[in-house]
C-alpha cells in the first residue's frame, strides 16, 4: 500500500486497517535442525486478533515457532498464511506487518533508545519523518521510557530493554505480534508493567506471546497452545484446559521423610514445598482416599497434566 | 593442572578448522618456493644453499606475525566471544593464560614451521633441477629455524598477546600485527633489500641501524650477507654475531620483559574487562529499578491522555527501500567510524602515505642522490604504493565484521524480520566497506596538499588528484564485493566462523595476485582483477598513456564481474538462519523479492562475456596474451629450423637513408628504410639471412629473391637469395618498411600522444641468425630437446653475436614527420624544415659515419639553445620542467670543456638533450649528438642538499658517452661495457668533482663500491675479470669506475687521460677497440711495477681489505704532532669458483689526516700521501705541524673494499 505522507491517509481506511480482523494460519508446520533435533512436528494453529498465549517447557521448540513465523527460518514442510499471503510465496507480504520481539536480543552500541527506534522505524516503512516521530513518541510513553530516550540502550536494565523490545516490536503498524519470552529475567514489578502494556494492545491485532510461565498466559492470554516436544498438545481457551481437571484433583499435604514412599505408591501430578512439607497432587477419577481431599484445579495443574499426558 | 589445560588448549586448537588450513597452506607454499625459482639474483645458488634456505625461512618467520595474531584472538577472546567467561572466570587466571600463551607459541611454531618443513619436501619434488641440490643437511633448516622462526615466534607472539589481554579487543590485535608488519616491511625499504625491489643496499650506517630495529632480525640478515658472493652464499651459514646477535638479545629480551610484565601486572592486578563490564551493568539494574518502580505506577494511567497516532507504512515502494538504504548505510559507516580503531587504520595509512611522500621527495635515500620536487603525479605514485594491499586487509577485517556484527550482538532478528529487501541490507553494508577506501583517498589527498604547501610546492593538480577515486579505488571496490562475497558464503556454511572467512578470503586476494605467475597463462582477462598499476608509470609527458585505456577495459570487465558478484551475494544473503542448505527438505519456492538479482546474473553474464570477447578480439595475437610456453616453443623452432644460416656471412650496412612517420593520435609510427648494403668480408655471398624481431610489411633486396619466408609471435624471417653472387667491397640496395602500433593490450611505450620516443635498434631487422633469440634457461632447453648452450669463452677479438650485425660505422639521414603541434627530432644536422598537409617534416643528415643505434623524438617540446664553443647546445623539455635547464646545461657546459681538452675534439657540431617518459628504464640515453635524458631528472631538486647531484650527474654522463661509445665505439664483444660504461663512469666522478668538488665525487665511489658488492652477492653468473666483462652492470657501472679510479691515483690524472687520447685517435673510425688495446696503451704510460697492478686490477679479481685498527697522537717537545697508525691491509682474489684467497699485498696507498671526521663538511685534509703497504699489519708513523682527530686509509675510495667504515679511525691522545 502506497502511502506517501500521514495527510493523504483518510481515517476510513486507517481505521479499516487497524480494526480489520487478521488471520494467521499455520498447517503441518515441520522442522528438523541439521543435528537431526525434531523442533517442529505438524503444527497447526489458527490465529485471530487478542492475545495468544503458547506455553511450553524449555526446549519445546516455541523459539523455533516464532522464527518460522517471523520468516527467520525456513521450514521442511507445511505452509504459514496470513492474511491469504503465503510466507514462503512472498515474506515481504508477513514482513511487512509483523513485529518481533525476539527472546534474547542486543542492540548496536553506543545508540540511544530514540536514535534505534528511528532507524528501526524507518527500516519497518514509516517512511513519514512526522508520523515516525510521533509513533515513537507514542510508544516511549506507553513504555515509560521516555525519561531514558537519549540513554544508550545497550546500557539499559533487563526491564527497561525489554520494554524497548517491544517498543521496536510495535513500530510500524503491526497486524501480528510475535513475542518469544518476554518476561523471563524480569523481576514481579517489570512483568506486571510488561503485561499491562500488551494488554491494552491486544484488540487490534494478532499478539502470539510464547512462555514458560503459567502465569502470563493466565493474566493475559483469552485463548492459548500448549506446544511440547514440538507438537501441539492442547489448543483452546485456559479454562478448557483448567476444565479438563473439573472434579479430578486431589490434595494432600505429607511430612518430608512420607515423599519416597507416597510417590512409589502414586503417580503424582506434582509436588510443592510448602511451610516445610510437601503438598502433593494428583489426577484420579475417583476419591484416592487416604487423606487426599479434593481441589479446584488451576491452570499449572492443568498444563503439567498435559505435559505428563503427552509423555505417555 | 598446567598439563591439563595445555591439553585442552591444544585439543580445542586442533579441532579448529582453521589451525589445520593454515598448517597445510604453510606447507604448500613452503613447496612451492623450491618448485619456483623464487628470489632475485640466486640463479648461483643451490637450491637448497645455506644462503637460500635462511632467507626464505627468515623472510617467512615474519609471517608469524598474522599467524600468532590468529591464535592470540582465537584463544585469548574465546571465553568472551563465547559468553563463556562467567563460568571460567573464577578459575585460576595465571594458569589459564600461562596454558593459553604457551599454545599460541606452539601453534604458532607449527605453523611457521611447516613452511620450513615444505621447504624441505620441496626438495623432492620433480619440478627441480636436481643437479642443484646438494647433499641434505638438517642443520641448514635447523640453525635459521633457530635464529630467525623460534625467536620470531616469541617475539610477535609477545606483542601481541599483551594488546589482546589488555585491550580485550581483536581489533587492536589486528591493528598490532599490521603495524609489526609494516615495521618490518619499512626497514626492508630501508636498507634496500631484494625482496623491496631495490639493486643496491643502503648506506652502511642505515642498515647497521635497522639491524637492530628491526623486530625480526631480517634486516640484520641481510646486513651481514649483503656482500657475501654466491659461492659464499653456497657454503655459509648465518653467523649469530654482531648486529644479529645483538639483534636476537634485545628482541628477545623485550618480548621476555612484555610476559613477565603480563605476569606481574596485568595477569595479577588488572581487572579484566569483562568484570568491570558485568559490574557496570550490575550498578545501572541496580539505579533503573528504583526508577522504574516509580514509572510502572503511571503506565495503566497512560492511555488515557496520550492518543495514539495513527501511523501508515510503506514497505512496497522504491521509496521505501531508498530511505531504508540510506539509514542502513548511515549507520553501518557510523558503525565503522566510530571505533577508535578504524581511526588508528586512518591515520597508520596516511601516515605511511606521508612517508612515502617523504621516500618519493628522497628524504630517506640518506641524502646519498637528489630528492624530488613535490609534484602531484610524484606525491600521488609514491604515497598510494602501500595502499592497495594495507586497505584491502582493513576490508578483509571490516568485511567480516558488517557479515557478523547484528548476529553477534544478537539483534539481526530486527532487520531480518523488516521487509527491508536483501539487496538494500547488502547494498548499505558493501557501501559502507566502500566508504573505507574512499575515505583514506581522500585523506591522501588531503595528506598530499598539506606536504606540497609545506614543501613550499603549489602547482596542485585536482584532476590528477581526482583521478586516484578511480585509479586507485576502484579495484579495492572490486575486490572489495568477492571479499565480502567469500566471507559471506562461509559465514552462511557449516563451518561459520568469522576468522576463517577472514583467512580464506585473505588467501583468495593473496592467490588473485600472484595468480598471473600460477596460471602461466598470460591473458589479461584470465587474472581476476589485475588492474594495470598505473601510478608509478605516470608521467607529465604522457599521462598515463594507453595504460588507461587498458584501465577502462578491465575496470569495466571485472566491475561487471563484481556486479554478477553482487548479485550473487543478494541470492544467497544470509537472512535469520544462516545455515540452512543442508536439511532443507521444504518445497524452493522462489521468493519474491530475489527475483530482481536473479533475473539480472544471467542478463549481466552475457554482458561480461560479450565485452570479455570484445576485449579479447582487441588483443593482438602477437602480444600480451601469448603463454611463456608458447614464446619459448617459438624460441625453440628458431633454432632448430635456423641455426644452420648461423655462419652465413653477415653483410654490413654502410648507409642508411629513413622516412619516420609519427602519427601520435592514433598511437602508430612507420618506417621506410633505405639501406646500402656491403660485404665487409673476404667471402663472396649468396645468401642473406633476414631476421625481424618486430613484423615488416616488406623487405627487398636489389636483385634477390625471397626463397624462404616464415614467422610466428616472437620472429619472422626471410632467406633472400641473390641472383649475382655479393662479392667482397661490392654493395647493394635494401628496402624495408613497417608500422609499429601501441594499443591498450600492446602497449608500445615509445609511442605516445606526446613525448613518442622510438629507438632504432628497436625495429631494425637483423642480418642474419641471431643467437639472442634462443632460449638461456638449462630447464626450459632440456625439456625440448635443445643441447645444453656453451657458453662462449673469453674471446675479446672476434665480436660477439650483437655485435656481428655491426662492426662498422654508418652514414645516416633521415625525414621525419610529425603532426604540426609537435617537433621531430633525431641525429644529424637539420638540413631542411618544412610544413605540408597539416604535418611538420624535419630533414636530418650527418656527414661523418656514426654508430647507428639512434633514436627518433616527437613531442610539443619546449626548447631552450645556447651556443658553447662553437657548439650549439639545445634543451627539448616539457613545459613545466624548466627548473633543471639551467643546471643542466651547465654540466654539458663543462663535460665539454674537460672531455676537449682532455680527450679531444667534439665529433658534431650540435649537441641536443631531449626529455622522454620517465617510464623507459633509463636515466639517460646518448646517441650521436643527441642525448635522451628522463623526465624524472628533469624534476629531481638538485639543489637540496644531498651528496650527490643526480641531474647533473647523469647528464654529464651522457655528454661523456659522447666520447666514449660515440666517438670511441668500441668492438662489440666482451669488455666493451669497460670502454663505454666504466670510462664515462669514471669521468662522471672527475667532472662532478671540477663542478662540485672532491666530496661529491669520493661519496658517488663510495655508492659505486656499494654497487659492485651488491651486484656481485646476487650476480647470476660466476665474476670475471674487467677486461672480460660482458653485460654484467656491477662490473662495468661498479668495479670499473673504482679501478679507473685507483688507476688515476696510480698513474696521475694526466699521464691516463694521454693513454685514453692515444686509444681514441686510433680507433675513431671503427669499431674496434677493446680492452686489450686499453691494457696496451695503459702499459705505455707505465712502468714494470705499476703494470703489475694495472694487470691485477683488470685481468684479476681483486678486492682489499683496508683497516685503521689503531691511531694514537703524541705532542712532540719541539711542538709538531706525531701520530702512530696501525694499519691492517689485505689483498684478496677470488678463483674461477668464486672463492676467495689471500695474496700479497705491495702497492701504494693513500693515508690523511683530518682535523674532523673525513666525511664532515668543515673538516680540513692535513695530511694526504700515499704509503707502499706491503704488509698484512704494519704501523706508521706520520709527523705533522697541527693536531690531528681522524686518519683515513685510501680516502678517495680506490681500492674495492667491503667495509668502507673501518677505513677511518677517531685518533686517540697518548
Amino acid at each position: 500500500m502506497e502511502v506517501v505522507a500521514i495527510t493523504s491517509c483518510s481515517n476510513f481506511d486507517v481505521n479499516n486497517h487497524l480494526n480489520k480482523e487478521n488471520q494467521l494460519k499455520v498447517s503441518g508446520l515441520s522442522k528438523t535442525y541439521q543435528n537431526g533435533q525434531r523442533a517442529l512436528n505438524n503444527v497447526n494453529l489458527r490465529l485471530s486478533n487478542g492475545m495468544f498465549g503458547l506455553l511450553g517447557p524449555n526446549g519445546a521448540g516455541k523459539s523455533s515457532f516464532m522464527r518460522s513465523l517471523a520468516t527467520l527460518q525456513p521450514f521442511d514442510n507445511g505452509n504459514i498464511v496470513f492474511n491469504g499471503q503465503d510466507s514462503q510465496v512472498n515474506p515481504d507480504a508477513i514482513r511487512k506487518y509483523v513485529g518481533y520481539l525476539p527472546q534474547e536480543f542486543g542492540v548496536y552500541p553506543k545508540m540511544s533508545a530514540a536514535q534505534l527506534l528511528d532507524y528501526l522505524a524507518i527500516l519497518k516503512g514509516v517512511t513519514d519523518k512526522t508520523t515516525r516521530k510521533k509513533q515513537i513518541d507514542y510508544l516511549l510513553a506507553l513504555t515509560n521510557l521516555t525519561e531514558h530516550k537519549n540513554k544508550a540502550v545497550a546500557k539499559y536494565s533487563g526491564g527497561m530493554k525489554q520494554r524497548f523490545g517491544i517498543a521496536q516490536a510495535m513500530l510500524g503498524s503491526p497486524r501480528l505480534l510475535i513475542i518469544d519470552e518476554p518476561t523471563a529475567g524480569l523481576d514481579p514489578a517489570e512483568r506486571n508493567s510488561f503485561h499491562n502494556i500488551l494488554s491494552d494492545i491486544a484488540e487490534k491485532m494478532i499478539i502470539l506471546l510464547s512462555t514458560h510461565i503459567v502465569e502470563d498466559i493466565n493474566n493475559l492470554c483469552p485463548k492459548m497452545a500448549i506446544l511440547n516436544a514440538g507438537e501441539i498438545c492442547f489448543e483452546g481457551e485456559p479454562q478448557a484446559l483448567i476444565n479438563t481437571l473439573q472434579n479430578r484433583l486431589w490434595r494432600k499435604t505429607i511430612s518430608k521423610n512420607e515423599l519416597e514412599h507416597v510417590q512409589q505408591q502414586y503417580e503424582l501430578l506434582s509436588v510443592r514445598l510448602k511451610g516445610g512439607c510437601y503438598q502433593i497432587r494428583l489426577v484420579s477419577d475417583i476419591n484416592p482416599g487416604h487423606g487426599f481431599v479434593a481441589v479446584d484445579a488451576d491452570l499449572e495443574d492443568a498444563y503439567f497434566h498435559t505435559l505428563k499426558q503427552q509423555q505417555r | 593442572m598446567l598439563i591439563q589445560l595445555l591439553r585442552f588448549d591444544s585439543l580445542y586448537q586442533i579441532k579448529q578448522a582453521s589451525s589445520i588450513i593454515l598448517l597445510l597452506v604453510s606447507l604448500s607454499y613452503g613447496v612451492v618456493i623450491n618448485a619456483d625459482v623464487l628470489g632475485q639474483g640466486m640463479e648461483l645458488l643451490n637450491i637448497n644453499s645455506p644462503y637460500r634456505l635462511s632467507y626464505f625461512i627468515s623472510l617467512t618467520s615474519v609471517l608469524s606475525i598474522f599467524v600468532s595474531m590468529m591464535f592470540c584472538v582465537n584463544n585469548l577472546l574465546r571465553d568472551r566471544d563465547h559468553d563463556f567467561d562467567g563460568i571460567v572466570g573464577i578459575l585460576s587466571r595465571k594458569q589459564r593464560l600461562t596454558s593459553c600463551i604457551i599454545t599460541i607459541i606452539i601453534c604458532t611454531l607449527s605453523v611457521v614451521t611447516a613452511l620450513s618443513i615444505g621447504l624441505m619436501l620441496g626438495l623432492l619434488s620433480p619440478n627441480i633441477d636436481q643437479e642443484k641440490v646438494t647433499q641434505f643437511s638438517l642443520t641448514r633448516y635447523l640453525w635459521p629455524w633457530l635464529v630467525f622462526v623460534l625467536p620470531n615466534t616469541i617475539i610477535a607472539s609477545s606483542f601481541l598477546v599483551a594488546v589482546t589481554l589488555i585491550k580485550q579487543n581483536a581489533f587492536y590485535t589486528y591493528i598490532t600485527a599490521i603495524l609489526l608488519f609494516i615495521f618490518f616491511w619499512i626497514s626492508m625499504m630501508f636498507i634496500g633489500a631484494p625482496i623491496s625491489g631495490s639493486m643496491v643496499f643502503k648506506d652502511p650506517s642505515v642498515i647497521t641501524i635497522f639491524a637492530l630495529l628491526d623486530p625480526f632480525g631480517t634486516s640484520a640478515f641481510f646486513e651481514q650477507s649483503q656482500f657475501w658472493t654466491p659461492a659464499q652464499k653456497n657454503e655459509r651459514l648465518i653467523s649469530l654475531s654482531d648486529a644479529l646477535l645483538l639483534n636476537r638479545g634485545i628482541w628477545l629480551a623485550i618480548a621476555l620483559a612484555i610476559f613477565l610484565f603480563l605476569y606481574s601486572v596485568v595477569i595479577q592486578h588488572f581487572q579484566p574487562s569483562e568484570t568491570t563490564s558485568i559490574n557496570k551493568q550490575k550498578k545501572l539494574r541496580n539505579q533503573s529499578k528504583e526508577i522504574k518502580a516509580i514509572h510502572s505506577i503511571f503506565s495503566t494511567q497512560f492511555k488515557k491522555y496520550i492518543e495514539e497516532p495513527i501511523v501508515c507504512t510503506d514497505t512496497e515502494g522504491f521509496k521505501f527501500q531508498i530511505l531504508a538504504f540510506l539509514t542502513l548505510s548511515v549507520i553501518e559507516i557510523k558503525q565503522i567510524v566510530s571505533q577508535w580503531a578504524f581511526r588508528v587504520l586512518a591515520i597508520l595509512v596516511t601516515s605511511l602515505a606521508i612517508v612515502g611522500m617523504f621516500m618519493a621527495v628522497g628524504i630517506f635515500s640518506s641524502g646519498i642522490f637528489s630528492g624530488r620536487y613535490s609534484t602531484t603525479v610524484l606525491l600521488v605514485s609514491y604515497s598510494t604504493e602501500a595502499f592497495t594491499p594495507l586497505v584491502t586487509a582493513i576490508i578483509i577485517f571490516y568485511s567480516a565484521e558488517k557479515i557478523w556484527q547484528e548476529k553477534l550482538l544478537k539483534a539481526d532478528s530486527f532487520i531480518d524480520s523488516t521487509a527491508v529487501s536483501n539487496a538494500t541490507i547488502y547494498g548499505a553494508k558493501l557501501i559502507s566497506l566502500f566508504f573505507i577506501p574512499l575515505f583514506l583517498v581522500a585523506l591522501n589527498i588531503v595528506a598530499s596538499i598539506v606536504f606540497q604547501i609545506s614543501n613550499d610546492y603549489y602547482r596542485f593538480e585536482l584532476s590528477h588528484y581526482f583521478s586516484l577515486f578511480y585509479f586507485i579505488a576502484v579495484p579495492v571496490l572490486i575486490q572489495t564485493v568477492l571479499i565480502f562475497f567469500i566471507q559471506m558464503r562461509i559465514a552462511g556454511s557449516r563451518f561459520a566462523n568469522k576468522y576463517l572467512g577472514m583467512m580464506i578470503s585473505a588467501i583468495v586476494v593473496v592467490l588473485l595476485v600472484t595468480s598471473n605467475g600460477l596460471i602461466g597463462f598470460e591473458h589479461p582477462l584470465l587474472n581476476i582483477n589485475q588492474l594495470p598499476s598505473l601510478l608509478r608509470i605516470d608521467s607529465d609527458l604522457v599521462g598515463y598513456g594507453d595504460f588507461a585505456i587498458k584501465f577502462h577495459y578491465l575496470a569495466g570487465f571485472w566491475g561487471i564481474f563484481a556486479l554478477i558478484i553482487a548479485a550473487m551475494t543478494v541470492l544467497k544473503w544470509n537472512r535469520g538462519e544462516w545455515c540452512k542448505t543442508r536439511y532443507f527438505r521444504g518445497k524452493k519456492v522462489p521468493p519474491k523479492n530475489v527475483k530482481l538479482p536473479r533475473g539480472n546474473v544471467p542478463v549481466l553474464l552475457f554482458v561480461l562475456v560479450s565485452f570479455g570477447f570484445y576485449i579479447h578480439i582487441n588483443i593482438p595475437v602477437i602480444n600480451d596474451y601469448q603463454t611463456v610456453e608458447n614464446s619459448f616453443d617459438n624460441k625453440a623452432l628458431y633454432e632448430r629450423k635456423y641455426k644452420k644460416y648461423q655462419h652465413l656471412e653477415i653483410p654490413q650496412v654502410s648507409k642508411m637513408k629513413l622516412a619516420v612517420d609519427f602519427y601520435p593520435k592514433r598511437k602508430s609510427y612507420s618506417v621506410n628504410a633505405d639501406y646500402i648494403l656491403v660485404n665487409n668480408g673476404n667471402e663472396a655471398m649468396h645468401e642473406i639471412f633476414v631476421t625481424a624481431r618486430v613484423p615488416l610489411q616488406s623487405i627487398e633486396i636489389t636483385g634477390a629473391t625471397v626463397s624462404h619466408k616464415d614467422s610466428t609471435a616472437d620472429w619472422s624471417v626471410y632467406l633472400f637469395t641473390l641472383k649475382q653472387a655479393l662479392l667482397p667491397g661490392e654493395s647493394l640496395a635494401m628496402n624495408y618498411k613497417l608500422e609499429q602500433t601501441s594499443s591498450p593490450f600492446a602497449i608500445n611505450k615509445g609511442i605516445v600522444k606526446n613525448g613518442s620516443y622510438i629507438n632504432h635498434s628497436g625495429f631494425e631487422p637483423l642480418m642474419g641468425y641471431t643467437e639472442r633469440i634462443e632460449i638461456k634457461d638449462k630447464f626450459e632447453r632440456e625439456s625440448r630437446d635443445l643441447v645444453a648452450k656453451v657458453v662462449r669463452g673469453s674471446n675479446r677479438t672476434q665480436p660477439n653475436d650483437k655485435g656481428k650485425f655491426i662492426t662498422n660505422k654508418r652514414k645516416f639521414e633521415a625525414i621525419l614527420s610529425t603532426p604540426i603541434e609537435q617537433t621531430a627530432v633525431t641525429v644529424g644536422k637539420l638540413i631542411k624544415a618544412w610544413q605540408q598537409d597539416d604535418r611538420n617534416y624535419f630533414h636530418y643528415k650527418i656527414d661523418q659515419p656514426i654508430y647507428p643505434l639512434v633514436g627518433y623524438f616527437s613531442a610539443s617540446y619546449e626548447t631552450k639553445r645556447i651556443v658553447h664553443k662553437g657548439i650549439e647546445l639545445e634543451v627539448y623539455f616539457h613545459p613545466d620542467h624548466e627548473e633543471n635547464i639551467n643546471e643542466i646545461l651547465r654540466a654539458t657546459k663543462a663535460t665539454l670543456d674537460y672531455a676537449i681538452t682532455k680527450l679531444g675534439p667534439y665529433a658534431f657540431d650540435s649537441l641536443r638533450i631531449l626529455e622522454v617518459p620517465e617510464y623507459h628504464p633509463f636515466g639517460g640515453k646518448a646517441t650521436s649528438g643527441v642525448i635522451a635524458l628522463s623526465e624524472s631528472l628533469f624534476t629531481e631538486n638538485y639543489n637540496d642538499g644531498a651528496d650527490i647531484n643526480n641531474p647533473a650527474r647523469n647528464t654529464i654522463h651522457e655528454v661523456m658517452h659522447q666520447w666514449w661509445g660515440e666517438k670511441l665505439a668500441p668492438k662489440i664483444t666482451q669488455g666493451e661495457g669497460v670502454l663505454v660504461e666504466s670510462l664515462t663512469k669514471y669521468m662522471e666522478a672527475v667532472v662532478l668533482a671540477k663542478m662540485y668538488g672532491n666530496s661529491m665525487a669520493r661519496q658517488l665511489t663510495k655508492y659505486t663500491q656499494r654497487r659492485y658488492f651488491s651486484g656481485r652477492s646476487y650476480a647470476r653468473s660466476t665474476e670475471v675479470a674487467l677486461i672480460d666483462a660482458d653485460h654484467e652492470r656491477y662490473l662495468n657501472y661498479g668495479k670499473g669506475p673504482v679501478v679507473f679510479m685507483a688507476l688515476k691515483e696510480l698513474l696521475g690524472e694526466q699521464k691516463l687521460n694521454s693513454a685514453f687520447n692515444e686509444l681514441i685517435e686510433k680507433h675513431q673510425y671503427t669499431l674496434s677497440a677493446t680492452t686489450d688495446d686499453l691494457l696496451a696503451v695503459l702499459f705505455d704510460i707505465s712502468d714494470d711495477a705499476k703494470n703489475t697492478l694495472i694487470q691485477d686490477w683488470l685481468t684479476k679479481v681483486i678486492e682489499y681489505d683496508l683497516t685503521i685498527n689503531k691511531a694514537v697522537v703524541n705532542k712532540l717537545p719541539d711542538g709538531r704532532f706525531e701520530v702512530n697508525i696501525d694499519i691492517k691491509a689485505l689483498r684478496l682474489e677470488s678463483n674461477k669458483a668464486g672463492l676467495v684467497n689471500e695474496i700479497f699485498i705491495d702497492e701504494p696507498i693513500k693515508i690523511g689526516l683530518y682535523s674532523e671526521h673525513p666525511n664532515s663538511e668543515n673538516t680540513t685534509e692535513m695530511y694526504l700521501e700515499n704509503h707502499q703497504i706491503n704488509k698484512k699489519y704494519s704501523t706508521l708513523t706520520l709527523l705533522v705541524k697541527n693536531k690531528p682527530n681522524y686518519v683515513m686509509i685510501d680516502p678517495n675510495y680506490t681500492r674495492l673494499d667491503k667495509n668502507l667504515i673501518n677505513n677511518i679511525q677517531k685518533i686517540r691522545e697518548k
